[in-house]
């Protein structure tokens, strides 16, 4: 093989290990049944972790930091991967422990997971729109069926087909806009379309209508998957439906593919040029307006929520809006402010990810053990679980956005980058949602800790190790949560994964 | 029902009168109608609503994906049109054969989820199908 191939298959090393772990998990299945179902949960890990650890390699980047022409193998993409492959380990360990799922479906679960999260890494890096399609809908696919994996539960099915319907949809509409990108500028390639434009706008071309009808119709795919105000229909109702795992697989990776390839195909198709042009200004003024209305939406209708499924689910809507400020900012600010507003977006997204895998975490804890799905069934499990409480209550503080928590300093770096983008307005509605998500997320917490019988309630709790481990990860979780200083770490790593 | 009927026409009637002034076009420009970009572009905007009212306007789960079948159709004869066209290479044509082999990934698992329902709910329309929500 030449030595540019080489590089370009040491760029996908991650990727190649998924795959690998994909192929020995399902060959695996067929020798070691239902019994084995650690030992298939181990080797999907194991994939998982080298893929973690091949990721440093990658991001050297094959010949000229692309492979195959299809990838960008640079920082923001190794930023998106390391968060993807993380929570598709963390998935697949909460998917060992999680009761209400067949035993006999439990081994193709684990292979499935994997494929999202192949499809997430491999969207989070795309540079081509053939790639980023192709990624877009091994992941949807795969998270297609994985909403319905409960085969027992009629919402489940129920969750499967209302993904299915908005996702098709979605998709073939994003398409429709692939061609007409295409159409326009002659290129699939999303730095070329870039380039393209820029000089269109340097002739005094700048583009017009079509283009912005292209640019709508794209993001209405991307918009979807990122749960962003017209088109979050599906959320709470799958969030809802779907195995928790599923739920917490569609909240964090599904999500954080979505925001990385939204940044990179705003940054490389829109900022490639030095002139801001009208297009960018209406494009940045739309998902401003859309962030504002995603998160009030998200955070207003969340509030008269029971189910905490469904209620995290209007939370990260709101959260999705919170993103898109950092993406607002990028089309609307100049150079030094887009750079913040896309430091502050990752930073952000990491925050998001620690709380929210730990707050579906705990609503599965407290699933399994007391069958507690709402917060009425909530009341007074403090007295029996007051560990695990104690960690969901520091997941809602830190995605409410309170000190001493990320979550807090995460939602500063944005409202700075906000406020410095010139798009003030809208920090001032961030900081306005806060106090409305302060409520009812301590509508959770005060059920936990304030409300009921002051009893312990044995439950039926999960005995063995993989369980503990698996909830040891909460654990894990809410430290990093807490712990103040980590939030440097990742501003750190976040300013240290350029495009 | 019938008013949100004709307003999803509405289009429709305009596509016609395109294609009809694109055909007057043609005639004057010499060029036939098949050898202009434009036409297919037609028929794609045409294909696209289409597909669109298809969604918005049928309850049953299966008209719906045909409805997004259209649409994937419709960005199909657009790739291959400005491939034709546009002298931009063979990306489109390679694109128009990714787009075919998705579409029938997707019918695949579509069609097992739909199944699943039938057999849960004893109906695949979409108002019935409704047990989730606020």
């Amino acid at each position: 093989m030449s030595p540019e191939l080489l590089a370009d298959f040491a760029a996908i090393a991650p990727e190649m290990w998924l795959v690998g772990a994909i192929l020995a998990t399902v060959i695996a299945d067929l020798f070691v049944g239902q019994r084995g179902r650690y030992f298939v949960g181990a080797l999907a890990l194991a994939g998982v972790g080298m893929a973690l650890c091949k990721l440093s390699d990658g991001a050297t980047g094959g010949s000229d930091g692309t492979a195959f022409g299809m990838l960008a193998v640079d920082g923001h993409a190794a930023f998106f991967r390391a968060l993807i492959l993380a929570g598709t380990g963390l998935v697949i360990l909460h998917g060992l422990v999680f009761r209400g799922m067949e035993d006999s479906s439990r081994n193709e679960f684990i292979p499935m997971v994997l494929g999202t999260g192949l499809g997430a890494s491999l969207l989070v890096a795309s540079d081509n729109l053939i790639m980023l399609l192709l990624s877009m809908e091994l992941l949807s696919l795969s998270s297609y069926l994985l909403a319905g994996w409960q085969r027992k539960e009629r919402r489940s099915s129920e969750a499967a087909l209302k993904y299915l319907i908005y996702g098709a949809v979605a998709s073939a509409i994003m398409t429709f806009g692939f061609s007409l990108v295409w159409g326009l500028t002659g290129s699939m390639n999303l730095s070329e379309i870039g380039h393209r434009l820029a000089l269109d706008v340097l002739g005094d071309n700048a583009p017009g209508f079509g283009m912005v009808m292209a640019t709508v119709l794209v993001f209405v795919g991307l918009f979807f998957k990122a749960s962003v105000f017209p088109f979050h229909f599906w959320a709470p109702d799958v969030y809802e439906g779907a195995p928790t795992p599923v739920t917490t697989l569609l909240a964090v990776v599904s999500k954080a593919a979505a925001f990385g390839v939204l940044v990179r195909f705003v940054d490389a198709v829109f900022l490639a040029g030095q002139e801001p042009y009208e297009l960018l200004e209406s494009l940045g003024w739309i998902v401003a307006v859309l962030a504002a209305v995603t998160m009030t939406y998200g955070n207003i209708t969340a509030v008269l929520q029971r189910n905490v499924k469904r209620l995290l689910g209007y939370s990260s809507i709101a959260h999705a809006g919170y993103l898109l400020m950092g993406v607002a900012v990028m089309l609307v600010g100049d150079e030094a402010t887009a750079d913040m507003g896309r430091e502050s977006l990752l930073f952000y997204m990491a925050t998001y990810y620690l709380a929210t895998i730990g707050a579906f975490g705990c609503a599965m804890y407290l699933a399994n053990r007391f069958g507690a799905e709402d917060t009425d069934d909530y009341q007074g499990l403090a007295w029996s679980a007051p560990y695990v409480c104690g960690a969901m209550v520091v997941f809602l503080v830190s995605l409410t956005g309170l000190p001493p928590t990320v979550g807090f300093v995460g939602k500063l770096y944005l409202l700075k980058a906000s406020w410095a983008g010139g798009l003030e307005w809208l920090a001032v509605v961030a900081s306005l949602n806060a106090v409305v998500a302060l409520y009812y997320y301590f509508k959770v917490a005060r059920a936990l800790f304030l409300r009921g019988e002051q009893t312990v309630v044995p439950g039926t709790p999960h005995k063995g190790l993989v369980p503990v481990i698996a909830y040891a990860s909460l654990f894990a979780l809410a430290g990093a949560t807490i712990w103040y200083t980590f939030s440097d770490v990742l501003i750190v790593w976040a300013e240290a994964s350029p495009l | 029902m019938l008013a949100t009927l004709k307003s999803l026409a509405a289009p429709l009637n305009s596509a016609v009168v395109q294609v009809e002034e694109v055909a007057a076009d043609a005639s004057v420009a010499a060029a036939p109608f098949v050898e202009r970009l434009d036409a297919y572009l037609v028929v794609s905007g045409i294909l696209f609503v289409l597909g669109v009212a298809t969604i918005l306007t049928r309850r049953n789960a299966l008209y719906v994906l045909m409805g997004t079948e259209l649409i994937l159709n419709a960005a199909n004869l657009n790739f291959v049109a400005f491939a034709r066209f546009g002298d931009y290479g063979l990306d489109g044509q390679l694109m128009a054969l990714v787009v075919v082999m998705l579409a029938a990934a997707e019918m695949a698992v579509a069609l097992a989820i739909v199944l699943r329902i039938f057999h849960d709910f004893g109906s695949i329309d979409l108002t019935r199908t409704d047990g989730l929500r606020d």
